[in-house]
């Protein structure tokens, strides 16, 4: 006696996951994190000069702290996960601003070469390459609002600024992209 | 014609968003009027939010990062180390306590004082007077010295705050076990070197593991040797023999190593009852699910090793109910306490969700061969499962026996 075998190529991420995966179950948490890896990892390469531990550093976050996640509450897992990435990626930021220099190191991600990205006149990577060269408050807010469609009082919120703050970081976060992307 | 300003250009992005006052925004767009490179600059901003919205997703890391940490450890009366339930009402208890999360979460400071345990994830504890690190799925063991804890035996979600010298003090002498079916452990003694355990690998405080000597010979013919030289031939020899010995012994503990994480298959012997040999077991369990009305849940049948394992695809809807109602129905077929593993495993296609639940029966009473029966069970089960749903993109429940 036999079953014809049955092929399954996607899950849904149910709450009842979301639950298992807060409870440590490892399946559980592989689809989470595959579920929810390319917003994380989008975030971390764009706005973190060392993404790998970024990448770490928010999963470890959100595996101690998933069981807070409330799935019948407005946001989705998802969203809850990328804010806890962004706050993640403000804390670090701040702190890389704390620590005391040797030199005059130019904030800029350091896996990107923004200048040749540029001349080789491809769109996705243009606009990568002018988001790298954006100062992180700016970068932030250009990706979470545009990328991501956070609105711009949640960002506020997130970033601990008012939000006339965050409108300021948007526009001239926004006039420097349209600058650069009209460059030859 | 002069290139717009940064100025401008923020001015452009705050008419985008209507963040400009009307006076501002009509002078804005009078200019546009008349400037064309400040409209160039317009087009610009005006496509920039698709341009940055359409930006495809970065493929993460393949490597699953570090999930939440869990432990469990069976009630006390529900079936500890050695006990035994009925099979219907374990299965009923161990039901419930899929249902309401019987991973624990570890603290760093969790003590297993007695007793056994299974342990999953990124979890420190302390057991015996061994700082143990597990990073994966192990089973520790812990056996006190004489009877001086018998009575203070502590359920971990109720562990006291006791003082670690006051614990250690206690232990003196506690034999530790520690088995790793996935990842490694990292055990650092008190009172001895750290010691890693691999997965497939067991290490005993108790006994200390033999582990071949893996060594190598290599045969180093000097400069000018006439390799039609009988010593050299001899020497050549006696070095490949013992190459193919180290080898022979490697290959043996490698074959240890990949039984104790799959477990060891079981054989049929004449001791086993007649009720849980394989025609009967597939008897009873087709006279169950006729009972049921639904002869077609049974989609396999393992008795290719001891114990029989059935496999049952179960309908849409509350899954612990459908489960429960198939435990019970093959249970009554069985003595009033044999001893039941159920493990339910999900998938989901498109909406499409389809349960398999394995369930698997052994006689009553205790079994010195428990230990590798239950390893190996959720290994067939795996491999029963993996076979039929094929991908990994499922989601188990361990609904397993307590011990």
């Amino acid at each position: 006696m036999g079953a014809p075998p049955i092929r399954y190529r996607r899950s849904v991420l149910d709450a009842a996951t979301v639950r298992r995966a807060a409870r440590g179950e490892a399946r559980a948490w592989a689809h989470l994190t595959e579920h929810c890896g390319a917003a994380v990892w989008s975030l971390c390469v764009r706005l973190d000069p060392e993404p790998e531990d970024a990448w770490q550093e928010v999963w470890a976050r959100v595996a101690r702290t998933l069981e807070r996640f409330d799935p019948g509450g407005p946001a989705s897992v998802k969203t809850w996960i990328a804010r806890i990435a962004h706050r993640l990626l403000v804390d670090r930021h701040r702190r890389r601003q704390a620590r005391p220099r040797g030199g005059e190191l130019p904030e800029l991600p350091d896996h990107r070469d923004a200048e040749q990205a540029l001349a080789h006149k491809q769109g996705v990577h243009r606009i990568e390459a002018a988001l790298a060269t954006l100062p992180p408050a700016w970068r932030r807010v250009v990706v979470r609002h545009h990328i991501d469609g956070v609105e711009l009082e949640v960002l506020a919120a997130d970033e601990g600024v008012a939000v006339g703050t965050i409108k300021s970081r948007l526009h001239r976060g926004r006039a420097r992209l349209s600058e650069l992307l009209e460059q030859p | 014609m002069t290139e717009p300003t940064l100025t401008d250009r923020e001015l452009l992005s705050r008419l985008l968003d209507a963040d400009l006052t009307e006076g501002d925004a009509a002078t804005l767009r009078e200019r546009l009027a008349d400037e064309p490179e400040l409209a160039r600059a317009w087009r610009t901003m005006q496509a920039l939010p698709d341009q940055l919205a359409t930006l495809p997703s970065l493929q993460p890391p393949a490597a699953t990062p570090k999930g939440p940490a869990r432990f469990w450890r069976a009630p006390r009366g529900a079936g500890g180390p050695g006990g035994r339930l009925p099979a219907v009402a374990a299965l009923a208890a161990l039901l419930a306590l899929a249902s309401f999360g019987p991973w624990l979460r570890a603290p760093a400071d969790q003590v297993l004082l007695a007793g056994s345990a299974w342990v999953r994830g990124d979890v420190d504890l302390l057991a015996a007077g061994t700082t143990v690190h597990v990073d994966g799925r192990a089973w520790i063991h812990v056996e006190p010295p004489g009877g001086l804890l018998r009575e203070g035996d502590v359920n971990l979600p109720e562990l006291p705050t006791m003082d670690r010298k006051q614990v250690l003090a206690a232990l003196a002498g506690a034999a530790i076990t520690v088995t790793v079916y996935e990842g490694r452990a990292l055990l650092s003694p008190d009172d001895g070197a750290p010691v890693t355990v691999e997965a497939g690998e067991t290490w005993s405080s108790a006994e200390p593991p033999e582990r071949p000597p893996a060594t190598r010979v290599r045969v180093a013919r000097s400069a000018g040797a006439d390799p039609s030289d009988p010593a050299t031939l001899q020497a050549e020899n006696a070095a490949l023999r013992a190459e193919l010995a180290a080898t022979h012994a490697r290959a043996a503990m490698l074959s240890g190593q990949l039984h104790t994480y799959q477990g060891e298959p079981q054989p049929w012997t004449d001791d086993i009852p007649e009720a849980f040999r394989p025609d009967a077991f597939e008897a009873a369990i087709r006279r169950a699910l006729g009972e049921l009305g639904n002869p077609e849940a049974l989609v396999s049948l393992d008795c290719s090793e001891y114990p029989c394992l059935a496999l049952f695809s179960l309908p849409d809807g509350d899954t612990r109910e459908r489960a429960g109602a198939i435990a019970e129905a093959v249970g009554a077929e069985f003595p009033e306490d044999a001893n039941a593993s159920m493990r339910v495993s999900k998938s989901d296609d498109d909406g499409a969700v389809t349960t398999l639940a394995g369930l698997s029966l052994t006689p009553p009473g205790d079994d010195p061969r428990d230990d590798e029966i239950q390893a190996r069970l959720v290994h067939r089960m795996e491999s029963a499962v993996e076979g039929l749903v094929g991908g990994a993109d499922e989601s188990d429940e361990d609904v397993t026996a307590p011990r």
